[in-house]
C-alpha cells in the first residue's frame, strides 16, 4: 500500500456526484484523488501537479474528453480511462485510438471501476519489469501473462486458479492471439481425443475461464467467442 | 418614350436591311449604266456638257443644225447644186423651223443679187445694214468675209470660219466639216443671217420643229439627270444609314434569315432552279441583241433580283446552316406525324404506325411501277420521278426499323431502370430522347422514383433523429444512474446500518441494475428497428452458435429444473450473418424459456433446413395462461406476466425480432394453446466442400 499513497488519480467530470462517488471509492483503496470539472481545469492541473492516472469524462463543457486525450498524450504517457455514457462499439473504438487505454461505459460497476484502475496502474508502474524475464517462457497479451513452465497465469497483475484443462486452453489460445479456434480443434489439442458433439463442453470451459479471468466477464476483453464460428483471445 | 424607343428599334432592322439593298442595287445600277454609256460618253463629252448646263447653244446636234441651214442657204442660192435629196430634207428642216417662227433666215448673193428668203423678209441685209440681233437668242450673220455669232445679243465670235466658231476645241472635226459642206468656197460674196428666236415653239398643224424637239430634250434631260442626281444622293445617304446602323442591319438579317428558314428546302430549290434559268436566259438576250433602254433596263434588273436572290440564299445558309437542309418537306411531314402519335397511347401508336407504314409503301410500290411502265413505254423524261419513287421505298423502309428500334431500345431502358430501382441508390434518370413515345411514361416513372427516393431519404432522416434523440435521451439518463448506482453500492458498504435500512438498500441496488438493463436494451431496441445499426456479416455455423449459446447459459439451463431437448443436424448449416447480434437474438429466446417456462416442462430446440432456408424452432410450455397475440408479445415492453413481477425489461423478443430482421432472417411466434413456439428463419448459405474444410 506504500506505493499506492503516492499514487495521485486525476478524476475529471463535469457530474460532481460521480467524481465524489469516484473518490470515495479510490480512496478507500488508498489512492490520492485530485477533482477536475472540466477538461481545460484537467489540463491545468496536469501543468502543476504530478499525475499518475486520469479518468476522463467525455462529454464536459469547454473541453471535451476525447481532445483532452489527444492533448494529454501529446506530452504524457499515464494511463487514461475514459468515462463514458456512450456505449456503442464505434464511440469505444474512437476513445481508444485517440490514445485512450480503456473504456467504461457508465453506469459502471464500482468494483469494475477500481480493478481497472488498478490494473492500468500496474502496467504503468511496472513497466520496466517485464525486459529481463524469458520472453520464451512467457506468453503475454494486455494484462494476461502465462507462465508455460510453471503453468501460472496472472491477470491484471493478479495470480488466476486455473485447472489443468482451462490452463491448456488457454495456453493454446495466447499461443495464437487473434487466431479463431473452432471448438473441434480446441477439444482435439486440449483433450486429446477426437472431437464428437464437443461444442458445449468447450464452451462452458471458455465460459469459466472468462469468469476468472475477465473484469467483466459480460463484456469480455480478452477471451471471446466469435459466434457461429469459433473462440480467440484478442489480439493486443 | 420608352414605348417609342422600342417601335423605333423595332422598325430599324427592317429599315436599315433594305436602305442597304436598295442602295447597293441603285449604285449598281448606276454604275452599270455609267459602264454602258462610257464609249457613248467619251465622244460627247462637249454634248454632255451642254446638256447639264441645259445651254441648247452648245448643243453639237443644234449647231450641226445651224451648219445645215446655212448649207441650205447657201446651196439654194447657188443654181444647179439644190438637188440633191439631202439638201431638199435640210431645206424641209429650216422651212419648218420658218413655220415654226423659230428661224429667221435670210441669203443674198452679192454678185448675182439672187436670194433666199423663206421669212420673205431681207433684215435689212440686202441693203447692206448689220441685222438687228438683239431679238434673237442665237444668231450667226456671214457678212461675205466674217462670220459673227452672238448669243442673246453679245458677239461669241468673230472669225471667217464657220466650223471654227462653232467648234473652237476640234480643229480635226473643223476641217472635215468644212470639207464635206465647202462652204468656205460657196459663201465668198454672199452675205446669210440666221437667227433663232427665243422661245421656241410647236404649232399645232404645223410640221415637226427639230430646235423645239431639242429643248424639249434638254429640259427632259434635265429633270432626268436631276431625279438622277437627287436619287443618287439619297441613295449615298441610305448607304451611309446602313453602314451606321450595321447592328440593326445584322438583326435584320437575323430577322429575316429566321423567316426564309421557315421556307421549305424544296421551294428554295425550286426557285435557285428557276432564277438560274431565268439569270441564263437574261444574259444570253442581252449578250445577242438588245433594242432599247427599256430591254436593257429588264435586262438589268432581272439580274439585279437575281444577284439578290442568291444573296438571301447565302445569308439563309450561313445563318441557319443545317437547319437549312433539315428544314424540308419531308422531315416535317415526319415531325407532323410524330407529334401526332405523342397523343396516342404507346401502343396505338405504334399500330398505327404500321399501318401507315405500310400503306405508304404499297403507294410508293404502286407509283414506281406506274412509272416503270410509263418507262418502258418510252418517256425517259420520268426516270428521275423513278429513282426517287424506289429510292423512297427504301429510305421509308430504312426509317421505319431505325425507329422501330430506336422504341424497342428506349422500352428496353426503362425495364432496365425498373428493375434496378430498388438496388441503385445513384439512378434517377432515364435518357430517352425528347421525342421518344416512351417519353411521358419515363418522366412519370422517374417522377415516381424520386419520389419513394426523397421519402426514403426523409424517413431515414426521420429515423436517425429518432435515434439521436433516443442516444442523448439515454445518455442523459445514464449520467444520473451512475451516481444512484455508485452510490447505492457505498450505502451497501456501510456496516453500522440497521438490517431494515439493508434491505431497503437492496431493492435500491436491484432496481437500479434493472433501470441500467432497460435503458440498455432500449437503445439497442431503437437502434435495431429504426436501421442504423450497423452489421458485420460473416459465414457462419448456425448448430455451433446454437451449441456455444447452450454452453453459456449451461450454468442457469442446470439451475432451472427445466428440460433443453436439441434436435440438431450432425453437420453444419451456415448462414451469411451476424454472430454477435445472433447470438444475443438466441441468448433472448433461451432466456425467455428459461423465465417463462412451465416448472418441471422441457424446452425443444431444433434446427431444420431445406434447400434454401434454415429453421430454428424453440418451443417451450407456458407457466402462465397465454391470453395475448404474437403481435402483441413482440411489441415493446410487453411481458408474458401482465404484473410484472418477474425480472427483465419487457424488450428481450422485441429486440430478438429487430436483430432477427437486420440479420436478414424472419422472426414468428406462434401460440398454440400452452405452447409458445417461436421460428426464426434464415437463408441457407450453399458452402462447397472446401469451404467447410476450412471452416
Amino acid at each position: 500500500m506504500s506505493d499506492s499513497e503516492q499514487t495521485t488519480i486525476l478524476v475529471v467530470d463535469d457530474d460532481r456526484d460521480i467524481v465524489r462517488a469516484i473518490s470515495i471509492y479510490l480512496k478507500k483503496e488508498g489512492f490520492c484523488v485530485i477533482h477536475a470539472y472540466d477538461g481545460l481545469e484537467a489540463m491545468d492541473i496536469l501543468h502543476t501537479t504530478p499525475v499518475h492516472l486520469i479518468l476522463l469524462d467525455v462529454m464536459m463543457p469547454k473541453l471535451d474528453g476525447l481532445s483532452a486525450t489527444m492533448r494529454i498524450r501529446e506530452k504524457k504517457n499515464i494511463p487514461i480511462i475514459i468515462l463514458s455514457a456512450k456505449s456503442e462499439d464505434t464511440d469505444k473504438v474512437l476513445g481508444l485510438s485517440m490514445g485512450a487505454d480503456d473504456y467504461i461505459t457508465k453506469p459502471f460497476n464500482p468494483i469494475e471501476l477500481v480493478a481497472r484502475v488498478k490494473s492500468q496502474l500496474r502496467r504503468y508502474m511496472n513497466l520496466g519489469g517485464v525486459s529481463y524475464e524469458n520472453t520464451e517462457k512467457i506468453l503475454t497479451c494486455g494484462a494476461l501473462r502465462l507462465n508455460k513452465e510453471c503453468h501460472e497465469l496472472t491477470a491484471h497483475g493478479e495470480p488466476v486458479h486455473l485447472t489443468a484443462t482451462e490452463t491448456k486452453i488457454i495456453e493454446l489460445l495466447l499461443s495464437h492471439p487473434g487466431r479463431v479456434f473452432p471448438a473441434e480443434e480446441i477439444y482435439e489439442r486440449v483433450w486429446n481425443e477426437p472431437s464428437y458433439s464437443c461444442e458445449n463442453t468447450v464452451m462452458v470451459h471458455i465460459r469459466r475461464i472468462r469468469e476468472k479471468i475477465e473484469i467483466n466477464p459480460r463484456e469480455p476483453e480478452y477471451l471471446k467467442v466469435v459466434w457461429g464460428i469459433g473462440y480467440k483471445i484478442e489480439k493486443r | 418614350m420608352d414605348i417609342k424607343l422600342k417601335k423605333d428599334k423595332k422598325r430599324h432592322p427592317v429599315l436599315s436591311w433594305l436602305s442597304f439593298i436598295l442602295s447597293i442595287s441603285i449604285l449598281a445600277t448606276y454604275a452599270g449604266i455609267g459602264l454602258m454609256s462610257l464609249p457613248d460618253m467619251y465622244g460627247n463629252r462637249d454634248s454632255l456638257k451642254a446638256l447639264l448646263s441645259g445651254d441648247i447653244h452648245n448643243i453639237p446636234d443644234f449647231k450641226y443644225n445651224m451648219l445645215y441651214s446655212m448649207d441650205v442657204g447657201v446651196k439654194s442660192i447657188n443654181d444647179g447644186k439644190i438637188t440633191n435629196e439631202e439638201i431638199e430634207r435640210k431645206k424641209d428642216l429650216v422651212e419648218n423651223e420658218v413655220q415654226n417662227r423659230n428661224l429667221n433666215f435670210y441669203a443674198i448673193d452679192t454678185n448675182s443679187q439672187k436670194e433666199y428668203k423663206p421669212n420673205g423678209k431681207d433684215f435689212g441685209i440686202k441693203a447692206g445694214q448689220k441685222p438687228n440681233v438683239t431679238a434673237y437668242s442665237y444668231s450667226i450673220y456671214f457678212n461675205g468675209k466674217m462670220y459673227t455669232v452672238t448669243k442673246n445679243g453679245k458677239t461669241f465670235y468673230h472669225v471667217s470660219s464657220l466650223a471654227r466658231a462653232y467648234f473652237p476645241n476640234m480643229v480635226s472635226l473643223e476641217k472635215s466639216l468644212e470639207k464635206q459642206l465647202g462652204l468656205s468656197e460657196m459663201t465668198k460674196g454672199m452675205r446669210v443671217f440666221i437667227g433663232i428666236k427665243q422661245p421656241l415653239h410647236q404649232y399645232e398643224n404645223a410640221p415637226p420643229s427639230n430646235l423645239y424637239e431639242m429643248t424639249k430634250e434638254i429640259k427632259i434631260f434635265r429633270i432626268i439627270g436631276s431625279i438622277a442626281i437627287g436619287l443618287f444622293v439619297f441613295t449615298a445617304f441610305m448607304l451611309v444609314y446602313a453602314i451606321i446602323k450595321r447592328e440593326d442591319r445584322k438583326r435584320g438579317k437575323e430577322k429575316l434569315t429566321h423567316i426564309t428558314g421557315k421556307i421549305f428546302l424544296e421551294f428554295k430549290a425550286a426557285a435557285a432552279i428557276f432564277v438560274s434559268i431565268l439569270l441564263s436566259f437574261c444574259i444570253s438576250v442581252g449578250f445577242n441583241h438588245v433594242d432599247s433602254v427599256t430591254d436593257i433596263l429588264i435586262i438589268w434588273f432581272g439580274i439585279l433580283l437575281v444577284s439578290w436572290f442568291y444573296y438571301l440564299i447565302i445569308l439563309d445558309l450561313f445563318y441557319n446552316r443545317v437547319e437549312v437542309f433539315k428544314h424540308n418537306i419531308i422531315n416535317c411531314s415526319l415531325k407532323k406525324y410524330r407529334d401526332f402519335e405523342a397523343k396516342l397511347p404507346f401502343e396505338k401508336a405504334l399500330l398505327k404506325r404500321l399501318t401507315y407504314y405500310r400503306l405508304t409503301q404499297v403507294g410508293l410500290i404502286l407509283i414506281s411501277l406506274c412509272l416503270f411502265v410509263i418507262c418502258l413505254k418510252g418517256a425517259i423524261f420520268f426516270s428521275p420521278f423513278l429513282l426517287a419513287s424506289v429510292i423512297g421505298v427504301f429510305y421509308l423502309a430504312y426509317r421505319y426499323k431505325k425507329k422501330y428500334s430506336e422504341d424497342l431500345a428506349d422500352f428496353a431502358k426503362l425495364c432496365a431502370f425498373i428493375e434496378n430501382a430498388s438496388d441503385e441508390k445513384s439512378q434517377t434518370a432515364i435518357s430517352l430522347s425528347p421525342q421518344s413515345l416512351l417519353r411521358p411514361t419515363a418522366d412519370s416513372l422517374v417522377s415516381i422514383y424520386e419520389d419513394a427516393h426523397r421519402a426514403a431519404e426523409e424517413s431515414l432522416k426521420n429515423e436517425r433523429m429518432k435515434i439521436e434523440l433516443i442516444t442523448n435521451v439515454s445518455h442523459d439518463l445514464k449520467t444520473p444512474l451512475t451516481s444512484i448506482v455508485s452510490f447505492v453500492d457505498l450505502l451497501s458498504k456501510e456496516e453500522s446500518l440497521p438490517e431494515h435500512v439493508k434491505d431497503y438498500i437492496k431493492v435500491l441496488a436491484s432496481k437500479s441494475e434493472r433501470l441500467k438493463q432497460l435503458i440498455q436494451d432500449l437503445f439497442d431496441l431503437s437502434k435495431a428497428s429504426s436501421q442504423t445499426i450497423e452489421i458485420q456479416k460473416e459465414t457462419l455455423d448456425l448448430v455451433k452458435l446454437i451449441k456455444q449459446v447452450q454452453g453459456d447459459l449451461q450454468d442457469r439451463i442446470d439451475a432451472s429444473d427445466l428440460e433443453f431437448v436439441y434436435t440438431l443436424p450432425s453437420r453444419a448449416v451456415y448462414t451469411q450473418s451476424d454472430g454477435n447480434k445472433l447470438h444475443r437474438v438466441l441468448q433472448n429466446l433461451v432466456v425467455n424459456a428459461l423465465k417463462y417456462s412451465l416448472k418441471g416442462s422441457r424446452v425443444y430446440v431444433s434446427l431444420e433446413e431445406d434447400d434454401v432456408m434454415v429453421e430454428i424452432i424453440i418451443k417451450n410450455t407456458s407457466a402462465e395462461r397465454i391470453d395475448f397475440t404474437e403481435e402483441e408479445i413482440c411489441g415493446r415492453f410487453v411481458r408474458g406476466d401482465k404484473n410484472r413481477s418477474t425480472e427483465g425489461t419487457g424488450l428481450g423478443l422485441a429486440i430478438a425480432k429487430s436483430y432477427t430482421q437486420v440479420c436478414g432472417g424472419f422472426m414468428h411466434i406462434e401460440l398454440d394453446g400452452d405452447l409458445f413456439k417461436v421460428i426464426l428463419r434464415f437463408p441457407q448459405l450453399a458452402l462447397s466442400e472446401d469451404a467447410e474444410v476450412k471452416e
